[in-house]
């Protein structure tokens, strides 16, 4: 009985894979304030032009350089694992596959793009880099990265984590980084506000400008800022998650896969798995491609395909994403990586294109299902991805219904050791499910009825 | 009720990912509310009453705002701190 699906170091993947060049509608541009496309050169001053070549590719493979294959042999290739126990307890005929993330130094996939873009920072000559953190879940894998290239890292801890959270700051000053509570006297930004405001316990949105201008102003032009989720290259890098799940699906002489799911927040963990699958789908391939997100922040399953501004003031690009609009608060829910207004681009546009078909699922049978895999598989999952736990038993159930064998594939995105706190409430009987009601959503998209429409653009072959 | 009666009841932070007393989430935009704020504390406080006693339409309006997407405030900020640079 193979359980666990390992490769050698030799047959990791060589290649990233970028999904913007098979999308079968081109993707569309960032606007900036202006309504025209934002370039190249508005991002320079943060981030490497390796980077940013990567972030505006339209080539379909991007050779992953052998300094990042070192850095990932430290953890890589990952796990998979054949979910029989799960499998067993729910009596279906499905075959349930997941990846394990959770493997990696900092305990979830965050170092795939740690590494490699502490890597392709130094090799354009940088010394340092920034980035902000809350709880320091991408504060230490970017702290990690950067210790094993010698690359100084700060991050801008926001100050009432930094003092509620001593063991992330550890784990981020055990690799070396520069751990600072947000605001700061380093920045101006964090200056002001300390002026006015002495004793603030900081926020991410101050530790994001923090990191920002301590990027921007380094005179010397060798600090850039590191972002976790979001951007075209964060989504390349990961995609090492689903180009590896598929050799390892071929060891075990799995041929066809017909679902696939990840929980999706900004989409790197979703995108990671599913878009190796995606080409799959463009190329005839029947597979059910579904990103999983709470029932109570319906980005993806019930918001319009819309250009939507960052703010307020409408002075921030305008971005075609899956938006709610301006006025949307979301309701409580404790999966800290699942709170992303927008969502990223290409998952966004790979939505529209219907080759992924969003789940929203409710928090309590979120944590139900990562109940049952911690009892049966042995993992106490990440808050976020017990949506991918909870959408895979969902799937598993339908196979047993219709009587029908299937391959399920999901992604492990990170272990849940340091956020316990939702499972507690849990286990008491604490969390209330909460969905938005749909006149709630409707007066919030009134507030974008008048901006300009994103054109959808979709063949429709999906 | 008092703009400190609550301010040392714990709830959870969903963005920072773990408890806060009250008086985070009231104070933390410059002395202003956190956007989730109802949220968060609708189902353990009179939240919406409390913000309706102790703000007005125009805070209101400034602080119950999602949090902006990370990429949208990229370009915003850097030239923020190009401001700040000269």
């Amino acid at each position: 009985m193979k359980t666990k699906i390992t490769l050698l170091e030799k047959e990791m993947p060589r290649q990233w894979y970028n999904l913007a060049a098979d999308l079968p509608s081109p993707m569309l541009p960032p606007l900036g304030p202006d309504g025209n496309p934002v370039t190249p050169d508005q991002l320079a001053p943060v981030f490497p032009m390796n980077l940013i070549e990567q972030e505006v590719s339209q080539e379909r493979w991007i050779d992953i350089p052998e300094g990042v294959l070192d850095l990932l042999y430290r953890w890589r290739p990952s796990p998979m694992h054949r979910a029989r126990y799960l499998e067993e307890a729910l009596g279906t005929p499905a075959r349930i596959y997941y990846k394990n993330e959770s493997v990696s130094p900092a305990g979830s996939h965050k170092p795939n793009t740690a590494v490699a873009q502490a890597w392709y920072n130094k090799e354009f000559g940088i010394k340092k880099i920034t980035t902000e953190t809350g709880a320091g879940q991408w504060g230490s894998a970017l702290s990690f990265a950067c210790s094993l290239l010698g690359l100084e890292c700060k991050v801008f801890m926001v100050r009432i984590s930094f003092d509620q959270k001593p063991f992330r700051k550890v784990m981020m000053e055990t690799w070396g980084g520069q751990c600072i509570p947000s605001p700061s006297n380093l920045t101006n930004a964090g200056r002001e506000v300390l002026a006015k405001h002495p004793d603030t316990p900081g926020s991410l949105g101050i530790a994001i400008s923090e990191a920002i201008e301590a990027a921007v102003t380094d005179e010397r032009g060798e600090t850039r800022y590191a972002l976790g989720s979001v951007l075209n290259h964060v989504m390349l890098h990961q995609t090492i998650i689903g180009l590896e799940a598929k050799k390892q699906l071929e060891k075990v002489g799995e041929k066809k896969v017909d679902v696939v799911i990840g929980c999706a927040g900004g989409g790197s963990n979703f995108a990671g798995l599913a878009f190796p699958f995606m080409t799959d789908k463009i190329n005839g391939a029947q597979i059910e491609i579904i990103p999983v997100e709470p029932a109570s922040c319906p980005t993806m399953t019930r918001a319009p395909f819309a250009y939507d501004h960052g703010d307020i003031a409408k002075m921030t690009p305008l971005l075609p994403m899956h938006s709610l609009g301006h006025a949307f608060v979301p309701p409580p829910i404790h999966a800290g990586g699942l709170r992303y207004h927008g969502m990223s681009p290409l998952v966004s546009q790979s939505i529209v294109e219907g080759l992924a078909t969003p789940m929203a699922i409710h928090q309590n049978e979120c944590y139900e299902a990562a109940m049952l895999f911690a009892r049966t598989e042995g993992i106490i999952v990440a808050p976020e991805t017990s949506h991918a736990v909870a959408a895979t038993i969902r799937k598993a159930k339908e196979a047993k219904e219709e009587g029908k064998e299937r391959v399920i594939v999901f992604n492990l995105s990170g272990h849940g050791l340091m956020d316990l706190y939702g499972y507690d409430k849990y286990m008491r009987g604490e969390l209330t499910d909460f969905a938005l009601p749909q006149e709630d959503m409707d007066e919030s998209l009134a507030e974008i009825r008048d901006y300009p429409k994103a054109e959808a653009r979709k063949t429709g072959k999906w | 009720m008092k703009i400190t009666e609550f301010d040392t009841i714990a709830g959870y932070c969903r963005m920072l990912g773990h408890k806060v007393p009250f008086t985070y989430c009231r104070s933390m935009k410059e002395g202003l509310p956190c956007s989730k704020i109802l949220d968060c504390w609708f189902e353990i406080l009179p939240i919406e009453q409390f913000v309706t006693d102790h703000y007005t339409p125009e805070e209101q309006e400034k602080f119950l705002l999602p949090s902006k997407p990370k990429v949208a405030t990229l370009i915003e900020l850097i030239e923020k701190a190009k401001r700040s640079k000269s």
